[in-house]
């Protein structure tokens, strides 16, 4: 038996975080951080509801979140909390670290932050999650970072929640 | 978070702290709860874990259900289904903690990668499988040749700290003990004191 890895989402609230969180509920346990507790007792309400098994808390702490985690997702405005940054450093070595990137905000890059981390940029390609018939079909995610085993998780975590991923490709400049 | 680790590190070779700066950056650190699993029967052990807090088991579970210890393993221990790491097969243990934990853990890719940035750390894990031979052989000896009282007391006094961790019926499964045949021993020990 493969037994659940957890996940840790800072800036649980934040609209492509909740989009992840529901998407892979059944399959981790769950820790949302967020400055927003009303909108982080609405999510996890809303995600037991709708699946009664999930293992979903609430922690008040990056850290400690981040410490427990195998992986961290990082939303935009997280990303922008240097504060945040600074207390999960040290906890997120060796760890992947997916940074949502928003065009609203303006994206810093963590990996320079976080150099021993597996830092994995994901970038969907409309504003705000669309449901479409229950389906996430037409949202497509691009997907890069520099980790194989990195990347891939991020593409079978997209699979999971049912967009479109794709690995960015770099190019290999011949000197 | 890398205090007892440099600690146990110390006791076998003198590193600058250079070396101990590079060293963090090749170990995942990772926090368990009380009774969460670290490793499944069944997984892959991708990881060889230090504890730097807490207290962890390994075990296997038979056809009957029935637990059976493998290993113990407090602060300044190994702990990992060493034949699933070193093979990539899969695990034959459960690794789950007994206490809330916190873990320094580290894949054979960064294992290697570490010994070739910083070569001394090759001479700690050299002694630290040597012990651990040393340890295995004589845990096999007392298995064989001693009798459920004296494989109690020299646990007991060997560890006198970590046993009062551990919970009763863990400690009988460990020694291959029935829990009442344990509850007896402890009772004729007390008597005779």
């Amino acid at each position: 038996m493969i037994h659940k890895e957890t996940v840790a989402l800072l800036g649980a609230s934040d609209r492509w975080g909740s989009f992840i969180i529901r998407g892979i509920c059944t399959d981790y346990n769950l820790l949302l951080i967020d400055e927003d507790c009303d909108q982080l007792d609405s999510l996890k309400a809303d995600i037991l509801s709708l699946y009664s098994q999930a293992n979903v808390e609430i922690l008040n702490c990056s850290k400690d979140a981040s410490w427990q985690a195998d992986i961290i997702i990082v939303g935009s405005a997280a990303a922008n909390d240097i504060n945040t940054i600074i207390e999960i450093k040290d906890v997120a070595i060796r760890k992947p670290v997916f940074q949502i990137n928003s065009s609203d905000v303006t994206d810093i890059n963590l990996q320079k932050l976080f150099p021993f981390s597996k830092v994995i940029g994901l970038s969907f390609d409309i504003g705000e999650p669309a449901l479409q018939k229950n389906t996430y079909q037409n949202i497509n995610v691009s997907i890069d970072g520099g980790d194989e085993q990195a990347l891939q998780t991020a593409v079978n975590i997209m699979k999971i929640i049912g967009v479109n991923p794709s690995i960015k490709e770099h190019e290999i400049i011949e000197l | 978070m890398f205090d007892v680790f440099f600690s146990h590190v110390l006791e076998k070779v003198v590193l600058t702290d250079e070396e101990k700066e590079t060293i963090k950056t090749f170990f995942l650190p990772k926090k368990l709860r009380k009774k969460q699993y670290l490793l499944q029967e069944g997984d892959v052990c991708k990881y060889m874990s230090f504890v730097e807090k807490g207290l962890l088991r390994s075990y296997n579970v038979d056809e009957k259900g029935d637990e059976h210890m493998i290993q113990f393993a407090w602060e300044g221990w190994w702990i990992a289904d060493t034949y699933s790491f070193l093979s990539g097969e899969k695990a034959a243990f459960n690794i789950d903690a007994i206490e809330e934990s916190q873990l320094l853990m580290i894949t054979t890719a960064d294992f290697e990668a570490m010994t070739v940035q910083v070569p001394k750390m090759e001479r700690y894990f050299r002694i630290l499988f040597q012990n651990n031979i040393v340890t295995k052989e004589r845990r096999l000896m007392s298995s064989i040749t001693h009798t459920a009282e004296e494989k109690y007391i020299q646990l007991a006094e060997s560890n006198p700290q970590i046993i009062v961790r551990i919970p009763q019926n863990l400690i009988a499964s460990y020694l291959g003990l029935a829990p009442e045949t344990l509850s007896r021993i402890k009772k004729n020990i007390a008597v005779r004191r």
